[in-house]
């Protein structure tokens, strides 16, 4: 590929990651701390009791309009969270007490960052904003690919030419680094995408399942989570429950309780699903779990594909390697579109993208 | 399609396709095991980009003359 195409193509290339870079270079910044998050935050030094407390009587006793309560098993606590928003709340696993003195956890470094690379601090708006971060970023990568094969054609691969000048040399290391990663990359800005647009997938979701379930009287809530979670137990006894989430608007659904759990083997861990529980009678709907679209699957699977913490210290390690490559590749494609800019102003020297298309020019 | 043609494609592509092809098997097999075998076959075909990068980078120290590249430009 040749002439105009490919200008397109470089063109493409320059454009779309101009205009993610900055944002980018953000996100790979906050990002690796994050892949230590559990490290940073520490895990309690002995195996935490189990969660014995009532549910019901926290909710009673604490809540005011309660959206959702979690078993933090490996906490060995207890959150409760208000449709309000804000922090949830902390209670000991145990004795079902409040800890912290009744008020919400401070929020730690490891939530500043998420909230930083999740939603740049603005939110659901900073959400989507980043999705579209990702996409720019995935056809960065998809057209860096495609100029890639040009370039490469007429030399051994990862040949550096280090005499020719300084930004003849990081154009070969750019390449190098960026192809050799571009498989990793596109991974992370797929499953980042799929990250950052969770919410509206969760909306389409409960708007398609609200249809599925039977109608019941909203309002009609007899029991209280503790039921709801040990109907769900029973529904589905080869699954963890740990999240029971209340009836009403989002994230519920009118007249049920949704009790997530997740699998418990080692293929289907990652795969959550909800029982949904009536709230009038505590019966469970359907055998087990709702059946789950394959959107959901996908962010499931997105998750640990995002954040490289699924395969061990180890593998941590080698996420923030690739991590600090996308940052050198990041910084070499603006370096490199300084030094073009640079040198398209001064026309008396030979620049940089006159060599690049000399070389082409040979074939 | 030509030999020669062939023969540049692999040329071009090898190392990246190559490349890309060890990082999703780290991926998926990362993804399968819960340990053992396939946590060790993740970790070294997801790294494996690491040390190709590092010896390119590094081989550009050794000042190659300019004329062993193939093509005149």
């Amino acid at each position: 590929m040749r002439g105009g195409p490919l200008r397109r193509w470089r063109w493409l290339h320059e454009w779309s990651s101009l205009a993610c870079t900055l944002f980018l270079l953000i996100l790979c910044a906050t990002g690796l701390p994050l892949i230590f998050a559990d490290e940073i935050e520490g895990t309690p030094d002995h195996a935490p009791a189990p969660v014995t407390a009532s549910l019901d009587q926290i909710v009673v006793q604490h809540g005011t309009d309660p959206s959702f309560v979690r078993v933090a098993s490996d906490e060995g606590r207890v959150y409760l969270g208000e449709r309000r928003g804000g922090r949830p709340l902390l209670f000991d696993g145990r004795t079902g007490e409040p800890t912290n003195a009744g008020a919400a956890k401070p929020p730690g470094v490891v939530d500043i960052l998420l909230a930083l690379h999740g939603e740049l601090l603005a939110g659901l708006l900073g959400r989507l904003f980043i999705a579209i971060v990702g996409l720019t970023a995935l056809i960065s990568i998809i057209s860096g690919v495609v100029v890639y094969a040009p370039f490469a054609s007429d030399r051994p691969f990862g040949d550096i030419r280090k005499s020719r000048g300084r930004p003849l040399a990081w154009l070969d290391r750019h390449n190098v680094a960026g192809i050799a990663i571009a498989a990793w990359l596109t991974v992370v800005a797929v499953t980042g995408f799929m990250n950052a647009i969770e919410k509206p997938l969760f909306t389409l979701w409960r708007a398609q399942i609200g249809g599925f379930l039977p109608k019941i009287a909203a309002g009609g809530k007899a029991i209280g989570p503790d039921q709801a979670l040990s109907s769900a137990r029973a529904a589905a006894p080869d699954m963890l429950f740990e999240t029971v989430i209340f009836p009403g608007p989002a994230p519920g659904i009118a007249g049920y309780y949704l009790v997530w759990g997740e699998g418990t083997r080692p293929l289907t861990s990652r795969l959550t699903a909800p029982v949904a529980v009536n709230a009038a009678n505590g019966a469970a709907v359907g055998n087990g779990a709702l059946p789950m679209p394959w959107y959901l699957r996908a962010l499931d699977v997105s998750r640990p594909l995002h954040f490289g913490d699924y395969g061990g210290l180890p593998l941590k390690m080698i996420w923030a390697l690739l991590d600090l490559v996308a940052i050198l590749v990041l910084g070499s494609g603006l370096y490199l579109w300084a030094a073009r800019r640079r040198r398209r102003r001064s026309p008396d020297r030979v620049g940089l993208s006159d060599q690049t298309h000399m070389s082409e020019a040979a074939e | 399609m030509s030999r020669r043609a062939q023969s540049s494609l692999l040329a071009v592509w090898g190392w990246p396709l190559s490349l890309a092809m060890l990082t999703l098997l780290g991926l998926i097999s990362a993804l399968i095991g819960g340990a053992g075998i396939w946590r060790w076959l993740s970790w070294i075909s997801l790294a494996l980009p690491l040390p190709v990068i590092a010896l390119r980078f590094r081989n550009s120290r050794k000042r190659r003359p300019d004329h062993a590249r193939s093509r005149p430009s």
